[in-house]
C-alpha cells in the first residue's frame, strides 16, 4: 500500500484543482478504506477555507449585493433548477460552467465515448498523459462543456454571418456560374423527352443518395450530441473534487479480491513459505453517484503483466460480465464499471476476475 | 472558518433559509462572506470586474445548490471558499487581460460592530498562523492557492522539484491545521 503521505499529497493536489498523478480510482479506493485520510481531507478542506482570511479584506462594489439579489430573484433557485449541482438533468447547458473545475477525462471506464474523449484530451498540451487524465482547464486545455458551448455559440454566430453574406459572396457567384450549364441542359431536356428521362433518373439517384447521407449524418450528429451531453453530465460529477473527496468517500459496498483457493480451475495462489501466500489480490468498492447511477471501482495487482482480464459478477442465479481491462507491465489492473441501475448491484454477489483468453478464474471476492 | 461556536449554527440556519428560497438569507450570507470571497477572487483574478463576476457566480451557485450542502461535510465558509476559488481560477485561465486598478481599503462589509470585532480577531488568528509558516511553505501556498498555479508551474516558478512542491503544500496545510486547532478553529 502506498504511504499515507503520498496519498495525502495527491489528495491535496486534487483539492487544489489539479488532477492527481495517481489514477483517481486508486485514491478513491484508498479513501474508502482509510478513515484517517478521510478525516484528513475534511480537515484540509476546512483549513483551506480559512486561507482567504489571511488576506487584507477588500471592499466589493456597493452594488454587487443588489445585483446578486436581483439575479437570485429572477432565478428559480434550487427547487426547480436541478437537485444536484454536480449533476444536472435538465439545465445541462446552463450548468456547463458549474463546478467544472477539474476535468477527469477518463478513469479507464470501459466505454467508447470515454475513450474518444480521452484521446481528445491526450492531444491537449496540459493532458496528464500517463493516466489519461486532464489537469485543471488551462488556456488551451480540453474543456468539455464550456469550450463545446463556446464553440456552439461561435458556430451559431458563423451561421448567421454566413446567411447575411451568402448573396454577395464570391462562392455564391461561382455557384451561379456552375449552375448555368445545368439550367441550359434542363431547358434542352424539356424539348427532348429521352434526355429528360435520363436526367430524371440521375437526379433521383443523386437526390436519394444525398438524402440517405444527410439522414445518416444528422443521426450521427444527434447521437454525438447525446453522447456529448451524457459525457458532460459524467464529467460534471467526476469533475468536482469536493464531490469525490467529501461526498463520495464511503462506498456503499466493498469487496476484498483474493486468489482462488479451490474450484474448477484449481488454486491461483503460490505458497512461497508456510503461511505466506502470494497471488492476485485487490479491492473493489461500489460508490453511489447520482440518480440511479453507481460506479464500481476495482483495482487488483499480482496478475500477469500486459494481459486482459474480465470482471464478472455472479450470484446464485446470474452471471454478468461487467467488462474487460488490461494490466500494466507490473501486472496491475483497474476498472471502473458504470452501472446505470445501481440497485441491480446492491444484492451481495461474488466478483470474479477471469483471464480473458483462457476463462480461468484468478481472483474473487464477495461484494457486500 | 470561524472558531467553533454559535456562529457556525447561524451559518447553518442561513443556509436552511436559502434552501427555502429566502432571498434575504442570501443577502445575510453575502454580508457575512462577501468581502472575504471578493478579496480571494480579486487576489486570484487580479481584476475587479472578474472578481465581481466570480463572487456573483459563487452566490448564485449557493442559491441554486444550497440543498446539496450538508453540515457534517464541512463548514459553510469552507464550501463557499472552495466554490469561489474554483470559479476564480477558471476565470484566471480563461482570460488573459490586463488588470484594472482597485482600491484596497479594508471594509466592515455591513457587519454589526460585535460581528466585526469577532471576525477581525478570527482573521488575525489565521493571519498570524499563516505568517508564522516558514517562508518556503508560504511561497508554495502563495503560488498554488492564491495565484492558481498548478504544482508543476509553481515548481518552475520557485525553481524547486515538483515533488518538493507537493510535500511543502502538504506540510504547510498540516502546520496551518495544527496552528488553527490550537486556537480553537476545529469543527
Amino acid at each position: 500500500m502506498r504511504s499515507h503521505e503520498l496519498i495525502r499529497e495527491q489528495l491535496l493536489q486534487w483539492m487544489l484543482g489539479e488532477m492527481p498523478d495517481l489514477p483517481a480510482s486508486d485514491l478513491l479506493l484508498h479513501l474508502a478504506e482509510c478513515s484517517d485520510c478521510r478525516h484528513y481531507v475534511l480537515q484540509a478542506h476546512e483549513v483551506m477555507g480559512t486561507f482567504p482570511q489571511a488576506l487584507q479584506p477588500i471592499k466589493p462594489p456597493s452594488d454587487l449585493r443588489v445585483r446578486i439579489l436581483q439575479a437570485a430573484a429572477k432565478d428559480p433557485g434550487s427547487e426547480t433548477a436541478f437537485s444536484n449541482p454536480h449533476h444536472p438533468t435538465e439545465s445541462l447547458d446552463e450548468d456547463l460552467t458549474e463546478d467544472a473545475t477539474i476535468e477527469d477525462a477518463s478513469i479507464n471506464v470501459g466505454r467508447d465515448i470515454h475513450q474518444n474523449f480521452r484521446e481528445k484530451a491526450l492531444e491537449t498540451p496540459r493532458g496528464d498523459r500517463e493516466n489519461g487524465l486532464v489537469l485543471r482547464p488551462g488556456f488551451e486545455a480540453f474543456r468539455p462543456g464550456i469550450d463545446d458551448r463556446s464553440a456552439g455559440l461561435e458556430r451559431e454566430k458563423d451561421k448567421g454571418e454566413a446567411k447575411e453574406s451568402k448573396a454577395k459572396s464570391p462562392g455564391a457567384r461561382l455557384g451561379q456560374r456552375l449552375l448555368q450549364p445545368l439550367r441550359e441542359l434542363l431547358r434542352e431536356a424539356a424539348q427532348r423527352p429521352g434526355v429528360a428521362w435520363l436526367i430524371g433518373l440521375v437526379a433521383v439517384l443523386v437526390i436519394g443518395g444525398n438524402a440517405a447521407l444527410s439522414w445518416q449524418l444528422s443521426s450521427e450528429l444527434r447521437r454525438n450530441d447525446m453522447l456529448t451531453a451524457r459525457y458532460n453530465q459524467d464529467i460534471q460529477w467526476l469533475a468536482s473534487a469536493e464531490r469525490l473527496l467529501i461526498d463520495e468517500t464511503s462506498p456503499a459496498m466493498r469487496a476484498d479480491l483474493v486468489p482462488t483457493m479451490e474450484g474448477f480451475n484449481g488454486p491461483t495462489f503460490v505458497e512461497e513459505a508456510p503461511g505466506q501466500i502470494t497471488g492476485p489480490k485487490g479491492k473493489a468498492a461500489l460508490f453511489d453517484a447520482y440518480q440511479s447511477v453507481g460506479y464500481l471501482l476495482v483495482r487488483i495487482e499480482g496478475l500477469e503483466p500486459a494481459s486482459s482480464y474480465t470482471l464478472a459478477r455472479r450470484t446464485d442465479t446470474t452471471y454478468e460480465r461487467l467488462g474487460t481491462f488490461t494490466t500494466d507491465d507490473q501486472g496491475v489492473g483497474s476498472y471502473v464499471y458504470r452501472a446505470e441501475d445501481r440497485n441491480s448491484l446492491y444484492l451481495p454477489a461474488q466478483l470474479h476476475i477471469e483471464h480473458e483468453s483462457t476463462g480461468r478464474l484468478v481472483a474473487h471476492g464477495l461484494l457486500e | 472558518m470561524h472558531p467553533a461556536s454559535s456562529e457556525q449554527q447561524s451559518d447553518d440556519q442561513i443556509l436552511h433559509r436559502i434552501m427555502a428560497l429566502d432571498e434575504s438569507a442570501l443577502g445575510e450570507l453575502y454580508d457575512r462572506y462577501g468581502s472575504l470571497l471578493y478579496s480571494l477572487a480579486y487576489r486570484i483574478c487580479r481584476r475587479a470586474d472578474a472578481a465581481e463576476e466570480v463572487v456573483q457566480e459563487t452566490f448564485m451557485t449557493v442559491w441554486r445548490s444550497a440543498k446539496t450542502w450538508q453540515s457534517d461535510r464541512g463548514s459553510v465558509q469552507a464550501w463557499l471558499v472552495a466554490i469561489c476559488r474554483n470559479r476564480a481560477i477558471d476565470h484566471l485561465r480563461r482570460q488573459n487581460e490586463p488588470t484594472l486598478p482597485l482600491s484596497m481599503e479594508p471594509t466592515s462589509d455591513g457587519r454589526s460592530p460585535e460581528e466585526e470585532v469577532l471576525n477581525q480577531a478570527a482573521s488575525q488568528e489565521v493571519r498570524d498562523a499563516y505568517e508564522r509558516l516558514p517562508e518556503k511553505y508560504r511561497a508554495v501556498l502563495e503560488a498554488v492557492y492564491f495565484n492558481g498555479l498548478t504544482q508543476r508551474e509553481a515548481a518552475k516558478l520557485l525553481n524547486i522539484p515538483h515533488g518538493t512542491v507537493k510535500s511543502r503544500v502538504r506540510l504547510a496545510v498540516e502546520r496551518m491545521t495544527r496552528a488553527l486547532k490550537a486556537r480553537g478553529f476545529t469543527r
